[in-house]
């Protein structure tokens, strides 16, 4: 296939110029935006407004982060580094790692927001019982 | 110490623990050398790899310094093509070997996927269909091995499916110890979009008919009968690669629990040389380094069970076993190309093991004799094997600057739908796919390091093109969105064939580098894996298999494993027949280690 006008393979890891790639699917969501956005200082330093900045960017709401059990220790390690963006910050709450970094924690990476996103567990973090995986999943349609 | 063991084995993987958990429960002592570490429990190993964010399968392990091993990270991909490799195996090329082993206690058996199926009655003959070699026994010999193997692995599987599908001459009557793992939602899927349908396969003369087959698994199912089960069943973790965390999965460290006291292990205890007494060829017993000293211990039986690649390493740095020349030679693994898309609803992905079914038309019949046979593995965890673990792939989504709702609902419904198809080849012995010596570098113990010179040759090449022309109509089957790309950066093992690019992945599967053969001219092994030229010297494991088929080969070395422990067992017997004319007196207590 022919890569479109307006990307570049390194804009999409599955989008490359060799013969044999993918077929021109019916939507791809990468896509490119605006530059990163810095965040400003005071807004992060209360945990509240911290939450609150980190839902708008992640689309998970407040009570949802919370949920996670994870918003303090995501504050901290965003108040450690001194240099903060939107793409960081979304990184960290979605991978549960700040980028180019280890999780902060097991738990951390366990409750990584991209699982949640298909509602599903990553590997190795729970046990659904025996034959769960033959059920259609949450979300999944009928049958 | 002079203390002389009835066997030492060198290596406590799959084959070196079944064979050692046999003789043990004959009454011989047996030492077990173990190049690396003890590990921790599965779930302690499954939580570090998750703490550290993922990684490479060998990655949670604890490694031994003394005694790398070499992981699918050594190799680069190139973007104009063409690899780069560091690490352990020094690779000649053309292509990258692309599979890594483990050297710790248990071996590369404690991060196997667990899937345990048969090699069929046809893939011992490929030398007949023109390719490869032909084994010195044909399934009918191994069968009852088969079996035994099932039931010490604790393989969970439909008998009367693999019957029907496979076409496995199953004994009338015959049960695995556990029912079969239950298909995946995804596995449902495909049935209900490929089951009773056709695809034509270039290189078949009539269309393939398709059928989802369950996948016989060594991990804990529902039990067949009451008493047959083999502890908890899968929980459906999805973490079977690096390490299952409930303990369902088979590991040679279950094989241990059985081990009776008369079996030592030591581990962190690396052979360096067999030895043999030159004039009647006898192995006398092995050298090893351990705490930075070298020691020496002799025994009636000598055993090697390291892996096909450092078995083949321990034989050349002993010089032995090698007057037909083909110690190191034939290294096969299944090289396994991968597609992967999107299906048109969520499919539930990163649930239960990583495969559970798979379509089985494409191993067997008349077309093998013009290109390598495969069998597809149906994926259930998205695209992680192509390189697309939902982590990289939120990363590449996040970096293009989506954010909020959109983001949350365009990421999930991407990574739900995803899945592959993984088509494992058959790759036939050939000599010149080969383990040497490397000439100018050594381990941090000085021993040379293994070097690869590896290929993949017309015959493999021209399954891929078969693989991916039965790929392409079953995604237009299912309805799906083909995402198939092999970008020479992420892709090492790489190759052009008649104009298309193809991708492959290692399935981890080395074998061949010891082949048994029915001559010692032509093979190192004989058909109880003893060596020719040393008739108290035994190399064990997927080395000793001179065809691979298009099975998961584990189950194959368990069988052979615990075949060659029978007559282990006899040899040891014939050699203390002529003091005791009994069986052997058990082991003395009073003996000091």
């Amino acid at each position: 296939m022919s890569v479109s006008d307006d990307r570049t393979a390194a804009d999409d890891p599955h989008q490359t110029s060799d013969d044999r790639t993918a077929a021109d699917g019916p939507y791809d969501p990468y896509e490119s935006y605006g530059p990163w956005q810095p965040v400003e200082d005071d807004e992060l330093a209360d945990l509240d407004e911290f939450l609150r900045v980190c839902a708008e960017l992640t689309g998970f709401d407040v009570p949802e982060l919370r949920a996670t059990g994870m918003a303090d220790e995501h504050h901290r390690t965003a108040l450690a580094h001194r240099v903060r963006d939107e793409h960081a910050l979304v990184h960290l709450w979605y991978v549960g790692a700040w980028p180019g970094e280890a999780p902060t924690s097991a738990r951390a990476h366990d409750h990584g927001l991209v699982w949640r996103t298909f509602r599903a567990d990553p590997p190795g973090a729970t046990a659904p019982g025996h034959g769960s995986w033959a059920e259609a999943p949450y979300g999944g349609g009928q049958r | 110490m002079s203390t002389r063991w009835d066997a030492v084995v060198v290596g406590a993987g799959f084959a070196g623990s079944l064979v050692a958990q046999r003789l043990g429960a004959q009454g011989w002592r047996v030492l077990v050398l173990e190049a690396g570490r003890p590990v921790p429990g599965s779930s302690a190993t499954s939580a570090a790899h998750r703490a550290a964010g993922g990684g490479p399968p060998t990655s949670p392990y604890p490694h031994n310094p003394d005694a790398p091993s070499p992981d699918v990270t050594d190799l680069t991909g190139l973007p104009d093509g063409g690899f780069t490799a560091t690490g352990h195996l020094r690779q000649y090329g053309p292509l990258p070997y692309a599979s890594g082993y483990l050297r710790a206690n248990g071996g590369t058996g404690l991060l196997w996927t667990g899937l345990a199926p048969r090699m069929h009655p046809e893939d011992f003959r490929t030398g007949d269909l023109g390719h490869g070699r032909n084994w010195p026994i044909g399934y009918h010999d191994l069968e009852p091995h088969y079996r035994d193997a099932e039931q010490e692995l604790g393989v969970a599987a439909d008998a009367e499916e693999q019957r029907r599908a496979v076409g496995l001459p199953l004994p009338g009557g015959y049960a695995f110890p556990m029912r079969a793992i239950p298909a995946s939602h995804l596995d449902r899927q495909l049935a209900r979009a490929l089951d009773g349908r056709t695809v034509r396969d270039p290189a078949m003369t009539d269309p393939a008919r398709l059928a989802v087959t369950l996948t016989p698994h060594a991990r804990n199912g529902l039990p067949t009968r009451p008493g047959t089960g083999h502890g908890v069943p899968c929980a459906g973790s999805a973490s079977c690669v690096p390490a299952c965390p409930s303990g369902a999965k088979y590991t040679p460290l279950r094989t241990q629990a059985r081990w009776a006291p008369g079996v030592e292990l030591r581990t962190e205890a690396v052979v360096g040389r067999v030895l043999a007494d030159p004039a009647t060829g006898r192995a006398t017993g092995v050298e090893y380094l351990a705490g930075g000293t070298a020691h020496r211990v002799t025994a009636d039986l000598v055993v090697i069970a390291a892996h096909a690649i450092e078995n083949a390493r321990l034989l050349l740095l002993s010089g032995l076993a090698n007057r037909s020349d083909q110690v190191g030679r034939n290294l096969m693994d299944h090289p396994a190309l991968l597609t992967w898309g999107l299906m048109p609803r969520p499919v539930g992905p990163y649930r239960g093991p990583g495969s559970t079914s798979g379509l089985e038309a494409f191993r067997f019949g008349g077309a093998r004799h013009h290109r390598a046979p495969f069998r597809i593995e149906i994926g259930n965890w998205g695209w992680s094997w192509a390189g697309g673990t939902p982590e990289a792939e939120a990363a590449a989504l996040l970096a293009t600057g989506l954010r909020g709702k959109e983001l949350r609902e365009r990421l999930g419904d991407w990574l739900g739908r995803q899945f592959s198809l993984q088509f494992e080849l058959e790759q036939p012995a050939d000599p010149a796919n080969r383990v040497t010596l490397d000439p100018d570098r050594r381990d941090p113990l000085g021993l040379p390091a293994p070097a690869i010179h590896y290929d993949l040759g017309g015959y493999v090449r021209e399954g891929m093109a078969s693989a991916r022309a039965v790929s392409d109509q079953l995604f237009a089957l299912l309805g799906a969105e083909d995402h198939t790309a092999y970008p020479g950066a992420g892709w090492p093992g790489r190759l052009e064939h008649r104009g298309a690019v193809y991708g492959y992945r290692g399935a981890g599967h080395a074998g061949g580098t010891h082949l048994m053969g029915g001559s010692p001219g032509t093979s190192v092994v004989d058909q109880w894996q003893r060596c020719w030229d040393h008739p108290n010297l035994y190399a064990v494991g997927c080395g000793s298999m001179p065809s691979l088929g298009t099975s998961n080969p584990s189950l194959t070395m368990a069988a052979l494993a615990l075949r060659s422990a029978d007559r282990m067992h006899q040899d040891l017997l014939a050699l203390r027949r002529p003091a005791t004319l009994s069986p052997p007196v058990p082991p003395s207590l009073s003996e000091s280690s």
